[in-house]
C-alpha cells in the first residue's frame, strides 16, 4: 500500500513537471547555447585556417590581415579548446546545472505555495515519501537533460571531427557525462533541500543564487590565495563549486582527484537529502 | 461513532498558544461547523485534524483511530479545503484534477470531468487556473476536495468569494453530500447565518479554547425570539415581570432593559402590563433571536468577553429580586449581552401606543418605523424589521 502511494506521488509529480513550461524554456535554452557556441567558433576557425599566412608579423597599414604560422595555430587551438569545452561540460552541461536549480526552486516552492504539498499531505501522503518523490522527478530531469545534452554534443562533436566519432572520443565523452551527471544530481539535492527549507519559490530561487554566488566568489578568492602561495589545490576538489564544473576538466583528472569527484558528491546527496527530509518532517506546513 | 475526535488539543507558536486543549467530537454523518473569530484557532484546529500541523499534546481521532500510520490511512478519506483554494496556477481545472487525482490514486477521466461539472465549472475549458476568479476556484478546490469520494469533508471557508448563487450552489451540494452520500463534514465559516442553514453540530471557538460545542436542539433554544423591553423604572417592571412571568423567563440585560421569553403573550399585553403599573416603557419590540448574534454572544461578544461581561444591571436585580441571582446568572452566562442588545434582522415592525385608560393599540409597518422618544404615559411598542431600530441605548431615551 505504502509503495503506490509512493508511486501515486510520482506520477502526480512527473505530470506537474511535464507542465512546468520553464522544463522546456531551459532545455531549448540548452541547445541553443551549445548549438551557438559551436557554430561560431567552428565557422571561425574555418574562417581562420583559409587566412594566408605570413613569414613576417602584419604590419601597420597594411590592407589584408596576415598571420603568422604561431597566432594562426594558436587561435585555431583556442577555438577548439571552446569548441570541446561547450561539447565536454563547461558549456550546456554546467548551465544545466544551473537551470535544473532553478526548476527545483520553482516546481517545489510552487507546490508549497500553491497548497498542493498540504492537499498531499492532508489527504495522508506520507513526507518522505514525497520528497523522495520529488528528488526522483528531479533526478529524471537531470538524467532527461544530460542525455539530451550528450545527444546534441555527440552529433556536434562528430560533425566537427568530419563525421570521425572514435571509441576514445566516446570514452571521454562518457566519463565527463558521468561525473557531471553525479555533480548535477548533488547539487539539484542542495537546491531541493533549500526549496524545501524556504518552502516558496521565489526565497528558494533568492537563497540558491546566492549562495552560488558566494560559493564562486569565495572559490575564486581561495584558488587565488593557494596558488599564489603555491600550496597544494588537490583539496578543492572537495568542494561543491569546484564539482559543479567538473566535465570541462575530468580528462585530467589523476586517480585521487577522481576519487574525490566521485565521493564528494554522494556526500552532499546524503546530506542534502538528510536535512531535506527531517525538517520536512518536523516541520508543519502553512 | 465519532469520524473525528480531537482529544485535549493543545498548540503553539513561537510561545503563543493557539490552541489550548479543545476536545470536539464530530459524529459520522453530521454536518459540524466550526465557528470563532479570527485567530479562534479554528483553522489550526483544522491543520491539527488534517496532520498539516503536529499538536504539542493531545490526541487526534480519525474514526476511532490515532496511531500514526493509522491517521495516515484514515486521511485518505478525507476532502479538504484550507485558507486558499489549493491548485497549480499555470494549469487547466481539468489537469489540476488528473494532477490532484494520481496523486490520491484515483484517476479515472470521465469522474473527474463529472466532478468539474458537479461545481458549476466546463471541465473542456483550457483556461488557466489563474485566470480563474476567486469564486471559480474556490469551486475547483471543491472539485478537488470531492476526488476518490471522501467519507469526511473538512472544508475550512468554502463560500469564500462566491457570488449568492453560488453560496446557494456549494450549500445545496453539501446537503446533498450529506444526505445523499452521508458525508461527514466538518466546516468552518465566518458566514454564520450560511453556516446554520447546513450544520446540525457546532463548536464554538475562542482564544484557542473550544467555548461550547451544540447541537441543533440547544441553537434552537438559544436562538428563540423574545420581547425586548427598555423601561424607565428597572425595580416595579422586575416586579411586575415576576408577577406576570415565571423565573426562567426573563432577562435582564444592560441599560435598564429586559428580555421576555414567553412569547405566549403578545406585545399588546406586555406593555398593558407595565402601563398597568405605571412603569414608563421607552421601548419595546420583538427580537428573532438569530444563529450570528447568538454565535458573537458565545463569542464574548463584538468586542470580546469584557463587553459581554459588563452587566450594570446585577446589582440592582440582586437588591431586588435576590430569589433569582441563580436562573438569571446561568441565563446571562448562556446568552450575554451583545446577543440581545442589538435588535436582530429578520423582525418586523410594530409600533404599538398605550392610551390613558391602559388599553393598548397595536400599528404594523413595514420596515422604516421610526424610534419616537417615549413620553409620560405613552408606551411605544416596535417590532423591528431590518436594522431599522437602532440599539435602543443609543437612542436617547435611556
Amino acid at each position: 500500500m505504502s509503495n503506490d502511494r509512493f508511486s501515486m506521488c510520482l506520477a502526480s509529480d512527473l505530470f506537474r513537471v511535464k507542465k512546468l513550461k520553464s522544463v522546456f524554456v531551459a532545455l531549448i535554452l540548452m541547445f541553443l547555447i551549445l548549438f551557438l557556441t559551436f557554430a561560431v567558433c567552428w565557422v571561425g576557425s574555418n574562417l581562420v585556417s583559409k587566412v594566408e599566412v605570413s613569414e613576417t608579423p602584419s604590419i601597420e597599414g597594411e590592407t589584408a590581415p596576415t598571420i603568422t604560422q604561431e597566432e594562426k595555430d594558436g587561435l585555431l587551438a583556442a577555438l577548439d579548446s571552446v569548441i570541446n569545452d561547450s561539447l565536454m561540460g563547461s558549456g550546456a552541461i554546467c548551465l544545466m546545472e544551473f537551470l535544473v536549480m532553478i526548476i527545483t526552486c520553482i516546481f517545489v516552492g510552487k507546490d508549497f505555495s500553491n497548497g498542493t504539498m498540504r492537499i498531499l499531505v492532508s489527504r495522508g501522503a506520507n513526507r518522505v515519501h514525497l520528497f523522495i518523490s520529488k528528488w526522483l522527478t528531479m533526478a529524471i530531469l537531470v538524467v532527461a537533460y544530460s542525455l539530451f545534452a550528450l545527444l546534441v554534443s555527440g552529433i556536434l562533436y562528430a560533425f566537427k571531427n568530419d563525421g570521425s566519432f572514435t571509441g576514445y572520443d566516446f570514452g571521454i565523452l562518457m566519463r565527463c557525462f558521468s561525473l557531471q551527471l553525479l555533480c548535477n544530481l548533488a547539487s539539484m539535492t542542495i537546491s531541493l533541500m533549500i526549496a524545501f527549507l524556504c518552502r516558496s519559490s521565489g526565497s528558494a530561487l533568492g537563497v540558491s543564487i546566492g549562495l552560488y554566488i558566494i560559493l564562486s566568489v569565495a572559490l575564486s578568492i581561495i584558488s587565488t590565495v593557494v596558488s599564489l602561495s603555491g600550496g597544494n589545490q588537490d583539496w578543492m576538489m572537495f568542494m561543491p563549486m569546484q564539482q559543479m564544473n567538473v566535465a570541462a576538466s575530468a580528462g585530467s583528472y589523476s586517480t585521487d582527484q577522481l576519487c574525490a569527484v566521485i565521493i564528494m558528491p554522494i556526500v552532499y546527496i546524503a546530506i542534502a537529502f538528510a536535512v531535506g527530509v527531517s525538517t520536512f518532517v518536523k516541520r508543519d506546513i502553512k | 461513532m465519532n469520524a473525528l475526535e480531537t482529544i485535549k488539543l493543545s498548540k503553539s507558536y513561537r510561545g503563543k498558544v493557539v490552541l489550548d486543549g479543545v476536545s470536539i467530537c464530530v459524529r459520522e454523518g453530521e454536518i459540524y461547523g466550526l465557528v470563532g473569530r479570527n485567530g479562534a484557532g479554528k483553522t489550526t484546529l483544522i491543520r491539527a485534524l488534517l496532520g498539516l500541523a503536529k499538536p504539542d499534546s493531545g490526541e487526534v481521532r480519525i474514526n476511532g483511530v490515532s496511531t500514526r500510520e493509522g491517521l495516515e490511512f484514515e486521511r485518505r478519506k478525507i476532502g479538504s479545503l484550507i485558507d486558499s483554494p489549493a491548485l497549480a496556477l499555470h494549469l487547466s481545472a481539468l489537469d489540476n484534477m488528473k494532477s490532484a487525482a494520481l496523486a490520491f490514486g484515483h484517476y479515472d477521466v470521465k469522474k473527474l470531468r463529472d466532478l468539474i461539472e458537479r461545481v458549476g465549472l466546463d471541465p473542456n475549458n483550457p483556461m488557466k487556473v489563474k485566470n480563474y476568479s476567486l469564486g471559480m476556484k474556490q469551486r475547483l478546490a471543491i472539485a478537488i476536495a470531492l476526488i476518490g469520494d471522501p467519507s469526511i469533508l473538512i472544508l475550512d471557508e468554502p463560500v469564500n468569494g462566491l457570488d449568492p448563487a453560488g453560496i446557494f450552489e456549494v450549500r445545496e451540494l453539501l446537503q446533498r453530500l450529506n444526505h445523499t452520500d452521508h458525508i461527514t463534514i466538518l466546516i468552518s465559516s465566518h458566514l454564520l447565518s450560511e453556516l446554520g442553514k447546513v450544520a446540525n453540530s457546532y463548536g464554538v471557538i475562542e482564544g484557542g479554547k473550544l467555548v461550547k460545542e451544540l447541537r441543533s436542539s440547544d441553537l434552537e433554544e438559544l436562538c428563540r425570539p423574545y420581547y425586548k423591553v427598555v423601561v424607565g423604572d428597572l425595580k416595579t417592571a422586575l416586579r411586575v415581570v415576576v408577577e406576570n412571568y415565571g423565573a426562567h423567563e426573563f432577562e435582564i440585560l444592560p441599560y435598564n432593559t429586559l428580555a421576555l421569553y414567553d412569547m405566549s403573550k403578545d406585545i399588546s399585553f406586555v406593555a398593558t402590563m407595565f402601563a398597568k403599573a405605571n412603569v414608563p416603557v421607552l421601548n419595546i419590540y420583538k427580537c428573532e433571536g438569530d444563529l450570528e448574534s447568538t454565535f458573537i454572544s458565545l463569542m464574548g461578544g463584538l468586542h470580546g468577553a469584557e463587553t459581554a461581561t459588563g452587566n450594570d444591571d446585577t446589582p440592582v436585580f440582586e437588591e431586588l429580586a435576590p430569589n433569582f441571582e441563580a436562573p438569571i446568572g446561568s441565563k446571562l452566562d448562556d446568552a450575554p449581552e451583545a446577543a440581545r442588545t442589538t435588535p436582530a434582522s429578520g423582525d418586523s415592525i410594530e409600533t404599538m401606543s398605550v392610551n390613558d385608560d391602559n388599553s393598548a393599540e397595536t400599528k404594523s409597518t413595514d420596515g422604516d418605523g421610526a424610534q419616537t422618544a417615549p413620553t409620560d404615559g405613552d408606551i411605544k411598542a416596535e417590532e423591528t424589521e431590518g436594522d431599522t431600530a437602532e440599539n435602543p441605548g443609543e437612542g436617547g431615551n435611556l
